[in-house]
């Protein structure tokens, strides 16, 4: 239990100390950061074992008639913190050299907001009521607001406008789901199998609706993308690492607590609402390829990725069957890990570069191979090729997409639609990153210097064991996916679940 | 599912057909690779290593993850030039290839669920498997490949390329058949696939004056002869025409590296892979010329040659089942065999016999070990096959030994039946040669095929006329939302009238923000000022240093971006594919024409002439659905 208050009071504590400590080097504002994350790392060590008990360690917070707000470490929300609290720690670690020249005012706003963030995204994945979600869902719309215009341009404002006010509508529809489910069911505490009322309301529709088009916009569904590829290029590339890593990832995550736990798998089976969702993720999957194809800077090529990647863990939800569900909580593992790496590596690329065109890369694997690895391994693990991590993802979601269909969940052309556009995504991808690494390994550097460049052990280090993790999890898919099985196995009937692995 | 390794049945006969091309390529890299040497040496091993582990491969998972990884570490090696040619041609492998592991992957997904299926639809899975691997194959229509690549790859790569890594995807088309029982239906298709390959391969070669480019092309051929052993297979369950199938594609593995390896040999000394230029290379070098003429006596079906030993069990097999229908593709069985015969004697007669007087270049008598070692264990190979066909029962697995022993038998030099199998090759071999004389005569080599016969301008037609529109829609449309977006927030920010100045300013905010940022940026706003106090986040003064700013060099105009976006998106599409050859500019000339001129009044043919044959194959296809 003290452990628990521990791992929540420690990112707060430590970004009060970075704003508040008179320090003038800009590495002792990383390395605060990096010794939080290093802290909260070791207290879910020892949470390890905790967390698979029966009660769980919990906090709560306050208590009203109706509206509490509770914290709960169960296995699941262990393993995404640990993933939330890898990928912050590679992304602080690669913030001493990338910021090495800030300014330290900028410098301490930035390393002060991302612990925040930090603290927002651990107790989204805490929660245990859709309240609670929603309190810290809307706190970190503020705190990762100023993450995008860190650098305060003029572009960087204008993105950040936009997501402030995307965000901000998302929130009222979140509001409005919020208190018609109290009006149904009074409470919004997140149960497995959910509550039978409140699918078979007349307003179901409606509730549906509010809370999915709340959450995805967040998470950057089909019509309601357009701010994620404004926002992450002009943030700096650790914080849109941790953006397209983490941060909308609580938009998935909240589709998975509201269907898994507030409506309940069993209930939405053959509900038309659904059959939508997943034709609109599937619709996302093979969009956000394809606009990617035609885009030039580098960052908003990953953003455009994350998009279709997005695409896939809400399908992975909305088809219902167990396997699928493990197949889009394992993609979001997979796809943190990876596009962490490929915006890490993309930020090396642009500061040593100076250049954001994906075309004017030629050469730059010779030049810094090291940067230029890492991105290689991101990218053709974005690809979906084996020995890689996304491999063994894709794998579960195919396999998901197979037992929807046995279990008579989705139609014949539906199941089609899936693998299709599942496949046809894949070969998308290849499409728009096979030329960046072409060029970067294949094609003659472009101008008259040809050395190599400088390469800080800040970059090296969370590149190289990013790298390692995603070769990693293709390697022992048992280690990976079976804590997910037993994690998600009190909300999902376990014995329908036969491991792929 | 995971990673697991254990020897299949035919493992033992692929790494026999596998490692001679292997070894004998990396003896000739030696000489062969000048530039990069130990970035190829590490790849080229890798790939070995993956086309090794393939055949051990225990389940579709690790076929799978070996498939795609032996893509994966060929790349180098094929890139290995650096060229832009070179790219061009290794993306056609690269996409080809990935095509082909996505249609596996996503048939052996749809396995599971092939038990909720009935009739023909259960073989669904297998026939997506089976494209999959006619594409790793090159049968027809997805060929393309194969005359892209190889031209380009560094002569070692090509030889492995064309000798073993195509045969993956016989390997596992083998894999699948011995999983279920087949359709006949399936069977037909496949047969019909391997005829078309086999003709259309051969006629292709017969035009080409780029030896590489012929090599490819006869590659494509020689698959469609063992593609359509294969198919007779699948269609009578007879072990002798799996038989023949298999050992044709040994064959073609030997005497296929043994021609790519002399024609690079052709190539360091002459500096040129033209056939029409390269002249007197017999008495230049006479060992290399001698075991390049074994080669192609080889791949001609000559008797005392392997190529004969396959070639004669194949057309047994077809004159088993007399029948309209096989003695249609008897036919073509033969002709494919006559042009396979003039296209390699015309590239030997033109390097070898010319009596014309020899180019001007470094005359260099002894070729080094590394050029004529690996062509001798090659040819050494293809005679001692030839001359022992019952070699081949030892590579086979033990339910073929015994079947395989009579068959092999026959064809024993002096059996009472080789006679007969000799003298229809007497018939092939004078037909090949008048048909040589003639041609070289009234210069039939040279033209060109039809151009709506040419497969690879479907396919280029296919890219630029079909898909590019489409992802053009596909960006038009992300464009439009954008608009539609900042159309609706103007809109919404009237209609909310609760406070009206700042509702309008926020609109107004708002449309700026999708519609022109730089007005924006000029515009000194109070309202951000206001924005940020009420956020508490001006701490600190806007940074006034650009220079060190990645993000200020970069324009997020929406607009302006997308619309930059198109050009950029045409471009790199087009230099994914784009159209050239290091060996033959005129090739590209000639497809760059013909794209021009004819290509937008050709698609409305092609897309009718498509659908017609899709209702056609419907039509066809729903006589044998239940």
């Amino acid at each position: 239990m003290n452990l628990l208050w521990c791992l929540v009071i420690c990112p707060l504590l430590f970004s009060l100390v970075i704003l508040l400590i008179p320090s003038k080097k800009n590495a002792v504002l990383s390395w605060l950061s990096i010794v939080s994350v290093i802290i909260n790392l070791v207290l879910l060590s020892f949470l390890a074992t905790s967390s698979h008990n029966t009660v769980p360690p919990a906090i709560h917070l306050f208590q009203t008639s109706f509206l509490t707000i509770d914290f709960a470490l169960d296995s699941l929300s262990w393993l995404l913190c640990l993933v939330c609290s890898l990928v912050w720690m590679f992304a602080s670690l690669f913030s001493i050299h990338y910021f090495e020249q800030e300014n330290i005012k900028l410098l301490k706003r930035y390393q002060a907001f991302s612990l925040l963030n930090y603290w927002t995204v651990l107790l989204i994945f805490l929660a245990t009521n859709f309240f609670t979600f929603f309190i810290f869902f809307e706190l970190l719309l503020i705190v990762s607001y100023v993450l995008i215009i860190h650098y305060q341009t003029k572009e960087a404002f204008a993105a950040g406008i936009k997501y402030f006010f995307f965000q901000i509508i998302g929130g009222l529809f979140l509001f409005f789901g919020l208190v018609l489910t109290f009006s149904i069911i009074k409470t919004s505490d997140f149960i497995p199998g959910g509550y039978a009322a409140l699918s078979s309301h007349p307003l179901f529709s409606l509730i549906f609706w509010c809370y999915i088009i709340g959450l995805s916009i967040k998470a950057g569904l089909f019509p309601l993308h357009i701010w994620l590829p404004e926002a992450h290029p002009v943030a700096p590339s650790p914080a849109s690492a941790l953006l397209s890593g983490m941060v909308i990832k609580t938009g998935s995550f909240g589709i998975f607590k509201v269907v898994v736990m507030l409506f309940g798998t069993s209930h939405l089976v053959g509900k038309v609402d659904i059959t939508v969702l997943v034709v609109l993720s599937v619709l996302t999957m093979f969009w956000g390829s394809a606009v990617a194809i035609g885009q030039f800077h580098l960052k908003r090529v990953l953003a455009y990725s994350s998009v279709s990647q997005i695409g896939y863990i809400l399908m992975g939800v909305s088809l219902l069957s167990p396997l699928s569900i493990l197949g889009s909580l394992v993609h979001t593992v997979g796809h943190a890990f990876v596009k962490s790496t490929l915006f890490l590596s993309a930020g090396s690329m642009i500061e040593n570069t100076k250049q954001t065109d994906i075309t004017k890369y030629n050469g730059y694997g010779q030049r810094n191979p090291v940067v230029f690895s890492a991105f290689t391994i991101g990218a053709l693990s974005m690809i979906g090729f084996p020995l890689f991590a996304n491999f063994i993802s894709k794998w579960v979601l195919g396999m998901g997409i197979m037992e929807a269909f046995q279990l008579n969940y989705i139609p014949t052309w539906l199941m089609g639609l899936c693998l299709s556009m599942l496949m046809i995504s894949s070969l998308l991808n290849a499409l728009y990153y096979t030329p960046i690494l072409i060029r970067g390994w294949f094609y003659p550097v472009d101008e008259n210097d040809k050395k190599p460049f400088h390469l800080s052990w800040s970059e090296a280090i969370p590149l190289c064991l990013l790298s390692l993790i995603i070769i990693a999890l293709f390697f022992f898919p048992h280690s990976w996916i079976n804590p997910f099985i037993n994690a998600i196995s009190p909300t999902i009937p376990v014995e329908t679940i036969v491991s792929p692995f | 599912m995971l990673l697991s390794f254990a020897g299949q049945s035919f493992t033992n006969f692929f790494l026999w057909l596998t490692i001679p091309p292997w070894l004998t390529a990396f003896i000739f890299s030696f000489r062969y690779i000048q530039k990069r040497i130990w970035e190829f040496r590490i790849f080229f091993l890798l790939t070995f290593l993956c086309n090794i582990l393939l055949f051990y491969a225990d389940n579709w998972f690790t076929f799978l993850t070996i498939y795609e990884s032996l893509t994966l570490c060929s790349l180098p090696i094929i890139f290995h030039d650096r060229s832009k040619n070179a790219i061009s041609g290794g993306k056609w492998y690269f996409f080809f290839s990935l095509l082909s592991g996505i249609l596996i992957l996503s048939s052996v997904l749809l396995r599971t669920v092939q038990s909720q299926w009935i009739g023909i639809y259960a073989y669904i899975p297998f026939f997506i498997a089976m494209v999959g691997f006619l594409i790793k194959c090159g049968a027809f229509p997805f060929h393309v490949w194969l005359p892209e690549a190889h031209p380009v790859a560094p002569t070692p790569a090509s030889a492995v390329l064309s000798g073993s890594i195509i045969k993956v995807g016989f390997y596992g088309l083998l894999f699948l058949s011995y999983e279920m029982e087949l359709p006949r239906i399936i069977g037909q298709v496949l047969l019909w696939t391997a005829v078309v390959t086999m003709f259309y391969g051969v006629i292709q070669a017969l035009l080409q004056s780029n030896i590489k480019k012929m090599l490819a092309f006869h590659s494509v051929s020689q698959m469609g002869y063992v593609l359509l052993g294969l198919s007779l297979f699948w269609i009578y369950r007879e072990e002798g025409a799996l038989i023949g199938s298999l050992t044709h594609a040994m064959n073609h593995a030997y005497f296929k590296s043994a021609l790519f390896i002399a024609s690079g040999i052709q190539y360091l000394s002459y500096h040129t892979l033209d056939m029409y230029q390269i002249k007197q290379f017999f008495i230049r070098y006479k060992i290399a010329a001698i075991l390049l003429l074994v080669a192609v006596l080889g791949i001609s079906g000559f008797p005392f040659f392997n190529g004969f030993v396959s070639k004669t069990i194949l057309h047994e097999e077809l004159l088993a089942h007399p029948n309209i229908v096989y003695q249609v593709v008897e036919t073509i069985f033969l002709l494919t065999a006559i042009g396979t015969l003039v296209s390699n004697t015309k590239w030997f007669y033109l390097s070898s016999m010319r009596k014309e007087p020899a180019i001007k270049t470094t005359f260099r008598q002894k070729p080094l070990l590394s050029e004529w070692i690996p062509l001798f264990i090659l040819g050494f190979l293809i005679v001692a096959l030839g001359i022992f066909p019952t070699l081949y029962e030892h590579f086979l697995p033990y339910p073929f030994q015994e079947e395989s022993h009579h068959l092999l038998e026959e064809i024993l030099p002096f059996h009472s039946s080789f006679k007969h199998s000799f003298s229809g090759f007497v018939y092939t071999f004078f037909a090949g040669i008048a048909f040589l004389y003639v041609g070289l005569q009234n210069h039939w080599f040279h033209h060109h095929l039809p151009s709506i016969l040419d497969i690879k301008l479907w396919w280029l037609v296919l890219i630029n006329q079909i898909m590019f529109p489409l992802f053009n829609l596909i960006q038009r449309g992300e464009l439009a939302l954008i608009k539609l977006y900042s159309y609706g927030s103007n809109r919404l920010g009237g209609m909310l009238l609760m406070d009206t100045f700042l509702e309008k300013k926020i609109a107004f905010f708002y449309h700026l923000c999708y519609i022109n940022p730089v007005r924006f940026c000029q515009t000194s706003s109070s309202f951000e000022a206001r924005f940020q106090e009420n956020l508490f986040i001006s701490i600190n003064p806007p940074v006034k240093d650009k220079n060190k700013n990645p993000a200020a060099e970069w324009f997020v105009g929406s607009e302006n971006s997308l619309l930059t976006g198109f050009r950029n998106f045409y471009n790199g599409i087009k230099c994914l594919f784009s159209i050239s050859h290091t060996i033959d500019n005129k090739d590209s000339q000639y497809y760059d024409k013909i794209l021009t001129l004819y290509g937008k009044i050709w698609i409305r043919w092609l897309i009718g002439i498509t659908v017609l044959l899709i209702l056609v194959f419907i039509l066809i296809v729903r006589k044998y659905i239940p």
